[in-house]
């Protein structure tokens, strides 16, 4: 997990226009950004869109940054009104609800609220609530570890100090039970 | 990959890693297996998309972290390029504004990048040849260019073993480090590619407005600069065509599909343009031998010898072939051949005479051992 400090080194290399801190503040950003956005849309795809355009325009934009005190929560806000823009461009968002996006927390969405947000389908929503219920709060870290952050059996292992087995099994149990639920 | 039983559990399939890539598209070698997997064993497939649906709930539509990197890159590589090009080309009087760049949202701002696409292209005959090459994205490095010119076809085989044909007025080019394990070239114009299968190195040829990912299959690129639209046809195998306009995903072609990438013509102002990705499927055989017709090459051959044969696959392919010895010169044939590729008619050949032959870049060499 990279800390503010790391942020603010890619930052500064982003600013003397070195590529590679952009995409590394990319990679360790990525995520954060999603859950965050999520919590402004459902709209999944409108919400990559918006992360790629804004370190589009972060690149384009090298030369004129100014020293941020935060990035992370820098590129949150600028994430928030790339969204209430897009939302807005294409009619989506009337004045009020634009107010009450913009007092949303600058924080993310716990996983398990994600899944259920990005559903269109009702009754999925009400049974995937459900189900999430009954899973351990364990069971859902390594979900969202494997499924959600794309991390291999093996990195899980090693984050979670368990072996890859363990952590296979975990998984496998998670989903036998999800799958009998969902039915 | 270890082969996954016919008999695996849905449980199972959800949790393999690369059933998840398979789904999730982020590896082109899991999507062929799996893909292949799937036509196996067809009466699995309503387990596979229960497990495919689990594994999307999961995912959280999140998308691939590192298919959205690419994506992010190739915006850059493309934003960089067009600026150049823009900044080294004068043309009088017909440049759009650029946006104020006030503005964030996503479509505003590529618009004025698919806009300089259709700048590069009208005005393709100011621009000098270098210029258009840019619009390519062909690195400066040292490079090897192979131009047909106005030779109706060119042959060449790469370092790889893949074999091109190049239509007229085309070129390719790929960097001096091409090799089985470094397969990338830069295409302009028409072509026909046969490539060597090899599932660890895919195959990439970057043409105007895609880029095709390949795994070893053979298929027809059409892509000159200052036409509205260019085409990928696939005849066997699988391609994956990357747009380099982000806006647009990823197209996976199956065997007689051809995609066809358009400028749709705004109806007032140039920032208007756009393209439009359109997968049209070809089922009848006579319209597939329509499509490669400039490269498919009918031999009637009545009992003539393998020198004057030679000489006809030089001039169709546009290849040089030359004899190691005498005596295979005079082997004589006869009969109907049909081939899209130089190496498939000489093996057509190989099939009633034994004869060897090995292939260089730009030159074949028949010998009788």
């Amino acid at each position: 997990m990279s800390g503010n400090e790391d942020y603010s080194l890619y930052w500064e290399g982003l600013r003397r226009g070195d590529k590679q801190a952009l995409f590394n503040l990319y990679n360790d950003m990525y995520f954060h950004l999603i859950r965050f956005g999520l919590k402004l849309t459902g709209d999944d795809e409108l919400v990559k869109d918006s992360i790629n355009q804004l370190f589009l325009n972060l690149w384009d934009k090298k030369d004129k940054l100014t020293d941020v005190s935060n990035v992370r929560s820098y590129l949150f806000s600028v994430l928030r009104n790339t969204i209430i823009d897009e939302l807005k461009h294409s009619g989506k968002v009337d004045e009020a609800i634009r107010r009450r996006l913009l007092e949303e927390e600058l924080d993310e969405l716990p996983y398990e609220e994600i899944i259920i947000r990005v559903q269109n389908d009702e009754e999925l929503k009400a049974k995937l609530q459900l189900a999430i219920k009954k899973l351990t709060p364990r069971q859902i870290e390594l979900i969202q570890l494997r499924f959600f952050e794309g991390m291999s059996y093996e990195q899980i292992a090693n984050t979670t100090s368990q072996s890859v087995k363990t952590a296979y099994n975990t998984i496998y149990d998670a989903v036998k039970m999800l799958r009998k639920l969902l039915k | 990959m270890t082969p996954h039983s016919e008999k695996i559990s849905i449980e199972e399939l959800i949790c393999d890693a690369t059933f998840q890539e398979f789904c999730l598209g982020s590896n082109l070698s899991s999507q062929v297996y799996w893909e292949e997997w799937i036509q196996k064993n067809s009466h699995r497939a309503s387990d596979v998309k229960e497990a495919r649906d689990v594994i999307y709930i999961l995912a959280a539509k999140q998308g691939n972290r590192s298919e959205q990197l690419k994506q992010l890159r190739a915006g850059i590589n493309q934003s960089e390029s067009f600026k150049k090009l823009i900044t080294t080309v004068a043309v009088p009087g017909s440049l759009p504004d650029h946006p104020k760049s006030s503005s964030r949202t996503l479509y505003r701002i590529i618009g004025a990048v698919a806009a300089s696409v259709l700048i590069a292209i009208t005005v393709y005959m100011n621009v000098p040849k270098n210029e258009i090459e840019a619009i390519a994205a062909i690195p400066p490095e040292q490079e090897t260019n192979i131009q047909s010119g106005l030779d109706i076809r060119k042959t060449s085989i790469l370092a790889d073993g893949s074999l091109i044909t190049l239509s007229k007025n085309s070129s390719l080019k790929f960097k001096k480090n091409f090799n089985a394990s470094n397969r990338e070239v830069w295409l302009i114009g028409e072509a026909y590619f046969d490539v060597k299968p090899d599932k660890k190195h895919p195959f990439i040829v970057h043409s105007l407005n895609n880029d095709i990912k390949v795994l070893g299959t053979v298929f027809n690129i059409k892509a000159y600069p200052g036409e509205n639209s260019s085409e990928t046809f696939l005849i066997h195998g699988r391609v994956e065509v990357i747009p380099h306009d982000t806006r647009y995903k990823s197209i996976i072609l199956s065997p007689n599909q051809k995609l066809i990438t358009s400028l749709i013509t705004g109806k007032s102002a140039l920032s208007n343009q756009e393209l439009q990705n359109q997968v049209v499927t070809i089922s009848e055989r006579k319209q597939v031998i329509e499509e490669v017709k400039w490269v498919r090459n009918r031999l009637n051959i009545e009992n003539e010898p393998l020198s004057d044969i030679a000489e006809k696959l030089e001039d169709w392919y546009g290849i040089e072939i030359v004899f190691q010895d005498e005596e295979v010169k005079n082997l004589r044939y006869s009969g109907l051949f049909e081939s899209e590729t130089v190496i498939k008619s000489l093996e057509a050949l190989q099939l009633s005479y034994p004869f060897q032959f090995k292939v260089e870049q730009n030159r074949i060499s028949i010998s009788s051992k």
